[in-house]
C-alpha cells in the first residue's frame, strides 16, 4: 500500500516529534505555529494555512499536533477539502460554530477523529494488561501527570486526554470533575479532579513541560498499585536533550506515530477510524469553561457537563 | 518495647534538658521519639506520666516504660509537671487529650513536643496556640517540616530552577495493614464527619498520612484558601463500617492562585518495595522537577525473602501504626527527619526562638484537614479560613 502522506500543524518545541512521524510516514509538510522562521532545521516546507499547502502538496490526512487559535479556520478549510483530520485535542469553538461544523461532518464530511493518543502507547497497554490480572482488585485512584507547551489550550487537551485514559484505566465515567489551575509567564499547571461512577477517583496534573502526555502514571487498586516511569530517559538516537555526559537510553515511547499511521490507514482502506464521539464535546468545552474560570478566580472549580 | 539504647551518661557540665513523656498512647509515636532522646547529647527523660484514669492497660504500657527506661512513672500529668528537671513535655496521647495535655504544660513553663495533630478541633488548636505564646515557650511539630521529601524539595525551590512555582502536587501513601474485602452494606455508608478521630482499630487516614503531604505543601506554598476533597474505604473493612476513610484526596489553592494536590492512605503491605509511594511534582515557570524520597535506592531482590515469604502483621498491631512489613530495598539516603526535628527544638530553647515548624504551623495544617473533611462531606470546595 502507498505510504500514508500527512499535513502536520505543529508547535517550534514539537520539531523531534515531526522528525520521529516522518520516519513512519510521508510528511507532506508542516503548518507552522508561530510562523516558518520557528522551524528552520527542520527539512520539510512549512505552510501558513491548508490551503496555501494544498497549492503544493496533496496529503491525504491532516493531523493537528498543537492547539492553534485558528483551529475553527482550520477545520473548515479541511472539510471543505474533504481531508480526514486527526487532532490530539478537541477544537476550541462557539456553539454556533462546533453546531455548523459538526452537522456538516454528520451528513457528509470527512472523519474527524481527536484524543487517544494513550491508546497507542505501550506504557498504557502495559499497563491495561497488568491491570486486568484479577489479583490487581478494583480500581481505587489514579495520578496522572503530562506536558504540553503550557498554554491554555495546551493545558485543556493535556487534560482532556488524561481524563480519556483515567476512563480506561479506572473502568468508569466521570461523574464528577472539579478543575483548579494557575498561570504565570504564560506557562500554566492544572489539575482535574475526578470523581468516577464507581467510587474511585483521578487527579489529572498537566504541566507546563514536554514531559509527555500520561507519561508519570499511578494506578492504585485494591489487590496493589502499578506505576510507570516510561517517560524518564533519553530515547535512543536522541541527541539533543543529553545534559552531561552519561544518560539512560531508552526506546522512543512517544505514540504519536503509531496514532497517526494507525488513523491514516483506516482512512486509506475506507473502513471507520476509531471516531471520536462528537457528543462528547459538550463535557470537554465545559472542562474548558472550568479551566478558564478557575484560572480567572484563583479557585476550584467545577466542571458542568460532566 | 525496651529501648535499644541506654541513657546517655547525664553530663553536669553540658546544658541538658530534661524531659518527661506524656503517654504511651498507641495513637501516638512515643516510642519511635525515645530513642532520639536516648541519642541526644543534651537531652535526657525525667519521668513519664499520664492521667489518673487512663486504662489499666494504657497504665501498664506507660508503667513498663517507665521501668525500661529507669524512670519514675508519675500518675496524674499534674503531678509530673512537678518533677525536677522537667524542661520539655514530649505529648504523646490521643488527639482528644493533646490540647489539655500542651496546655497545662505550657501554663507550667515548660516547652513542648507534640506528636503531630495539636487538638481534636481547630478551636482546641487555637488555644493551644495562645497558651504557647502568652508562655514564651518553644513548642514544636516535628513529623512534617523536616523530613527529606521537605529538605529536598525547598532545596529545588530554593535553587531558583523552576522559576515561579505554580503548583505542588504531592502522593504519599503508607504500605502497611492487611486488606480484607469490604462488605457490600458498608461501601455507601454516610461519610464520617470530622471531630473523633480516636477509635480502638482505625485512624482517619487522610488526616493520619494526608498531614505530611499538607506539612510539604505549607512549605512551598502561600496560606491555602481553598479546599476540595474526596475520600472513602477501599482497602479495610473497619474504617468502612464506620463510614471512615483508608484512603483520600484533596485539591487546594493558596492565597496567590497556586494549586495543589495530595492523596494519603493505607493501602496495604507488598503494594510497594519501600513501604509506600513519597514524592511531590514542583512545578513551575521554568520548569518542573518530581522529587521522590524512595529514589535513588539500593533495591534489594533476595529469594529466600521472597519465595519463603509467610507474612502477616501482629495481631497486636493489624494496621501497623507502630511498625512495618519487610521492605525489598532501601532509599540511599534515610529520612532523618525526627532527629533534625529535635535538633531545632534544641537550639530554639537555646536561642528562645520558636521552632521552624511551630504550634501556629501545626494549626493551620489541622484547619486545611478538616475543611477537606467537611468537603467530602458537602461534595464541594470548602473556603479557608473556616468559620469555628
Amino acid at each position: 500500500m502507498k505510504k500514508q502522506s500527512a499535513l502536520l500543524l505543529a508547535a517550534p518545541s514539537q520539531e523531534r516529534l515531526v522528525a520521529a512521524i516522518s520516519r513512519r510516514l510521508s510528511v507532506a509538510g508542516v503548518i507552522g505555529l508561530g510562523g516558518a522562521s520557528r522551524f528552520r532545521s527542520l527539512a520539510l516546507p512549512v505552510f501558513a494555512d491548508i490551503d496555501s499547502a494544498l497549492a503544493q502538496v496533496r496529503p491525504d490526512v491532516v493531523c493537528f499536533l498543537a492547539p492553534s487559535s485558528r483551529m475553527g479556520d482550520l477545520l473548515r478549510q479541511a472539510v471543505k477539502s474533504a481531508l480526514p483530520v486527526l487532532s490530539a485535542g478537541p477544537p476550541d469553538l462557539p456553539a454556533r460554530a462546533w453546531r455548523a461544523l459538526s452537522s456538516q461532518i454528520q451528513l457528509s464530511g470527512p472523519p474527524l477523529v481527536w484524543g487517544r493518543r494513550f491508546a497507542h502507547s505501550d506504557a498504557h497497554r502495559r499497563m491495561m494488561e497488568l491491570r486486568q490480572q484479577p489479583a490487581v482488585g478494583d480500581p481505587v485512584y489514579l495520578r496522572c501527570v503530562g506536558g504540553g507547551d503550557g498554554g491554555l489550550l495546551s493545558t485543556w487537551w493535556s487534560l482532556c486526554e488524561m481524563v480519556e485514559q483515567a476512563v480506561e484505566l479506572l473502568g468508569a465515567d466521570p461523574v464528577r470533575l472539579h478543575v483548579s489551575a494557575k498561570s504565570a509567564r504564560r506557562r500554566c499547571n492544572a489539575v482535574a479532579s475526578v470523581v468516577m461512577a464507581n467510587r474511585s477517583s483521578a487527579q489529572l496534573v498537566a504541566i507546563p513541560s514536554g514531559f509527555p502526555c500520561g507519561g508519570d502514571l499511578t494506578l492504585l487498586c485494591t489487590g496493589g498499585l502499578l506505576t510507570s516511569d516510561a517517560a524518564f530517559g533519553v530515547a535512543v538516537g536522541d541527541r539533543s536533550v543529553r545534559s552531561p555526559d552519561y544518560w539512560l537510553a531508552t526506546p522512543d515511547l512517544a505514540p504519536e506515530s503509531e496514532w497517526l499511521a494507525d488513523f491514516a490507514g483506516h482512512c486509506a482502506r475506507a473502513d471507520d477510524p476509531p471516531r471520536t464521539p462528537l457528543s462528547a464535546y459538550p463535557a470537554q468545552r465545559a472542562l474548558l469553561v472550568a479551566l478558564r474560570s478557575a484560572l480567572r478566580r484563583g479557585e476550584v472549580v467545577e466542571a458542568r457537563a460532566v | 518495647m525496651s529501648p535499644t539504647v541506654a541513657q546517655r551518661p547525664y553530663s553536669a557540665s553540658a546544658a541538658c534538658y530534661g524531659v518527661l513523656l506524656v503517654s504511651f498512647s498507641k495513637h501516638s509515636h512515643q516510642r519511635n521519639f525515645v530513642p532520639l532522646y536516648l541519642r541526644h547529647p543534651h537531652i535526657r527523660v525525667v519521668g513519664v506520666t499520664d492521667d489518673v484514669d487512663v486504662s489499666p492497660q494504657q497504665r501498664a504500657v506507660n508503667v513498663q516504660w517507665a521501668n525500661d527506661l529507669d524512670v519514675p512513672y508519675v500518675e496524674g500529668v499534674e503531678r509530673g509537671l512537678e518533677l525536677d528537671d522537667v524542661d520539655i513535655v514530649s505529648i504523646g496521647c490521643e488527639i482528644e487529650r493533646r490540647a489539655a495535655v500542651a496546655e497545662l504544660a505550657a501554663l507550667a513553663g515548660k516547652h513542648l513536643w507534640i506528636d503531630k495533630f495539636l487538638g481534636a478541633t481547630v478551636a482546641e488548636c487555637d488555644s493551644v496556640v495562645a497558651a504557647v505564646v502568652d508562655a514564651g515557650v518553644s513548642a514544636i511539630v516535628p513529623s512534617y517540616a523536616y523530613g527529606e521529601l521537605v529538605r529536598r524539595s525547598r532545596k529545588v525551590l530554593d535553587d531558583g530552577q523552576l522559576g515561579e512555582l505554580l503548583g505542588v502536587h504531592v502522593d504519599i501513601m503508607f504500605s502497611k495493614g492487611w486488606p480484607r474485602p469490604i462488605p457490600e452494606g458498608d461501601r455507601d455508608r454516610p461519610f464520617l464527619p470530622p471531630g473523633r478521630w480516636k477509635f480502638p482499630d482505625i485512624k482517619r487516614e487522610l488526616l493520619t498520612v494526608g498531614a505530611y503531604a499538607i506539612g510539604l505543601i505549607q512549605a512551598c506554598c502561600g496560606p491555602i484558601r481553598q479546599v476540595y476533597g474526596h475520600a472513602g474505604a477501599f482497602f479495610f473493612p473497619e474504617h468502612a463500617a464506620l463510614g471512615a476513610e483508608d484512603f483520600g484526596t484533596l485539591t487546594m489553592v493558596d492565597d496567590g492562585g497556586r494549586t495543589a494536590s495530595l492523596c494519603a492512605g493505607r493501602i496495604g503491605v507488598a503494594t510497594d518495595a519501600m513501604g509506600g509511594p513519597s514524592r511531590a511534582w514542583l512545578v513551575g515557570t521554568e520548569g518542573s522537577a518530581l522529587v521522590d524520597v524512595r529514589q535513588p535506592a539500593i533495591h534489594a531482590m533476595v529469594r529466600r525473602q521472597i519465595v519463603e515469604a509467610d507474612y502477616a502483621p501482629t495481631a497486636d498491631d493489624p494496621m501497623q501504626w507502630a511498625s512495618g512489613p519487610p521492605l525489598l530495598g532501601a532509599p540511599i539516603r534515610p529520612d532523618a527527619g525526627l532527629a533534625e526535628g529535635l535538633e531545632d527544638l534544641v537550639n530554639a530553647i537555646d536561642e528562645g526562638r520558636s521552632p521552624h515548624y511551630s504550634v501556629r504551623q501545626a494549626r493551620d495544617n489541622m484547619e486545611i484537614l478538616i475543611a477537606g473533611y467537611r468537603s467530602i462531606v458537602g461534595g464541594t470546595p470548602v473556603a479557608l479560613p473556616l468559620s469555628v
